[in-house]
């Protein structure tokens, strides 16, 4: 494997990765906030 | 008598000094000089020194094959490669992955120092070093001693103790290195940028994040895996609440013993014969650039996502992008602070920081996928 290939994969698959780690916080973020929403909402509904 | 006398001084070291060997006790003690007296990265640098002395004292035998003692730290530590993730364990223990999580955007931040690994990569190559020894050199510039300590062992031994030396040698002079880099690729007005207040990060997310993180990077890099499951399964050892003996262990008694048996063979690796060759000892020039160029990607990435963000990134926060917790980040403080006194970005700056060390970790892995026999 050519050095050149090895540094273009390295960069974009470090980019890569970082953005599915970004991507996964977001979305977790997101059901987290879903599921703190609905029990707050439940505790909301039992009063 | 005097072949009596000759034969007995032949079973002394003394007849067996050569002049690398007092060069490298000088080396020694120069690391043991700076970590005692001007605290550069004690913990590591004075094993490391010591074990440098050790392995040059002729026929001490300790780094022989199978028989020595340090040979057997370096085997079964290091060469097996058990030692560097358990460093991560506790390294894991120690890190709050929270302001990364309130700010998720800067973990591109981490991402773009990795591009100064890979640019010294390829420099490394074009000066004449082979593949692999050009992959070991370039992770210096990601500033993570364990997972460079980790890719010398599997794709260059020869250059592990000089890497190893190099990376925590740089790591303790970043407020050295950093800062004029710093001033010179951001304008005044720039540095004095004031973050958006973070979002609140939820103790489920904390927790979420190890166990979700372990999955993806694994799934897509599974090289990474001694290093990213390690660092997690110490975070999840944090974050849950429910093992803090478990926590305890992994950031103190643990990290401190297993710092004790990487230093010490790894100093022990730098015997004369090895370590005194220009080629080894350019590693030293290209691990500074290494680190130059990391913090400059760093910076400049931050600048390009200024360009297509609306809520602008202080550009100093690139420079936290190297993965040398938390000293990187405190730099960026300080600096920040001198253009706004009341600019403090030392919790936004520890979001890439310790995002550079997944990267670190993630580039590693891509170069072990790619060239590991």
């Amino acid at each position: 494997m050519s050095p050149a290939s090895i540094f273009i994969q390295g960069i974009v698959s470090v980019f890569f990765g970082m953005t599915l780690l970004y991507l996964s916080i977001k979305i977790t973020a997101f059901f987290v906030d879903r599921i703190a929403q609905k029990t707050k909402g439940g505790i909301q509904d039992d009063k | 008598m005097i072949n009596n006398l000759h034969s007995l001084l032949n079973t002394t070291g003394f007849a067996h000094l050569t002049p690398g060997m007092i060069i490298m006790w000088c080396i020694g003690l120069i690391l043991i000089y700076l970590a005692i007296k001007k605290q550069y990265e004690p913990l590591l640098l004075l094993p490391i020194g010591f074990g440098i002395l050790l392995v040059n004292l002729p026929l001490s035998g300790l780094m022989e094959p199978d028989v020595g003692l340090l040979w057997k730290f370096y085997h079964y530590g290091i060469h097996w490669e058990i030692i560097p993730p358990l460093i991560f364990l506790g390294i894991g223990a120690f890190t709050d992955f929270g302001p990364m999580l309130a700010n998720p955007r800067l973990i591109f931040l981490g991402a773009g120092a990795q591009a100064g690994v890979y640019l010294t990569f390829f420099a490394s190559h074009a000066m004449g070093y082979n593949i692999m020894e050009a992959a070991t050199i370039g992770m210096i510039g990601g500033a993570d001693g364990p997972t460079t300590i980790f890719i010398a062992s599997k794709l260059a031994p020869q250059l592990l103790g000089a890497c190893a030396v190099a990376a925590y040698s740089y790591m303790a002079m970043v407020p050295i290195i950093q800062p004029p880099i710093m001033r010179l690729m951001t304008t005044k007005a720039e540095r004095k940028i004031k973050m958006a207040k973070p979002r609140p990060v939820s103790k489920r997310e904390k927790l979420l994040f190890p166990i979700v993180s372990t999955f993806l990077i694994i799934l897509l890099i599974p090289a990474s895996a001694p290093l990213i499951s390690m660092l997690m399964l110490g975070n999840l050892f944090r974050e849950s609440g429910v093992v803090e003996r478990l926590k305890g262990a992994a950031q103190n008694e643990l990290m401190n013993i297993v710092t004790i048996f990487l230093g010490l063979p790894i100093g022990a690796t730098m015997h004369a014969d090895i370590f005194l060759q220009p080629k080894v000892l350019f590693i030293f020039v290209l691990g500074l650039i290494a680190f130059v160029l990391s913090t400059m990607t760093g910076l400049l990435l931050a600048k390009i996502m200024n360009v297509f963000s609306k809520e602008k990134i202080n550009p100093l926060l690139g420079a936290a992008g190297v993965s040398a917790v938390p000293m990187a980040a405190r730099v960026v403080h300080k600096v920040g602070i001198e253009a706004d006194k009341r600019n403090y970005l030392i919790m936004y700056a520890m979001g890439p920081n310790v995002a550079g060390v997944i990267g670190t970790v993630i580039a590693a892995g891509i170069f072990i996928t790619l060239l590991a026999p």
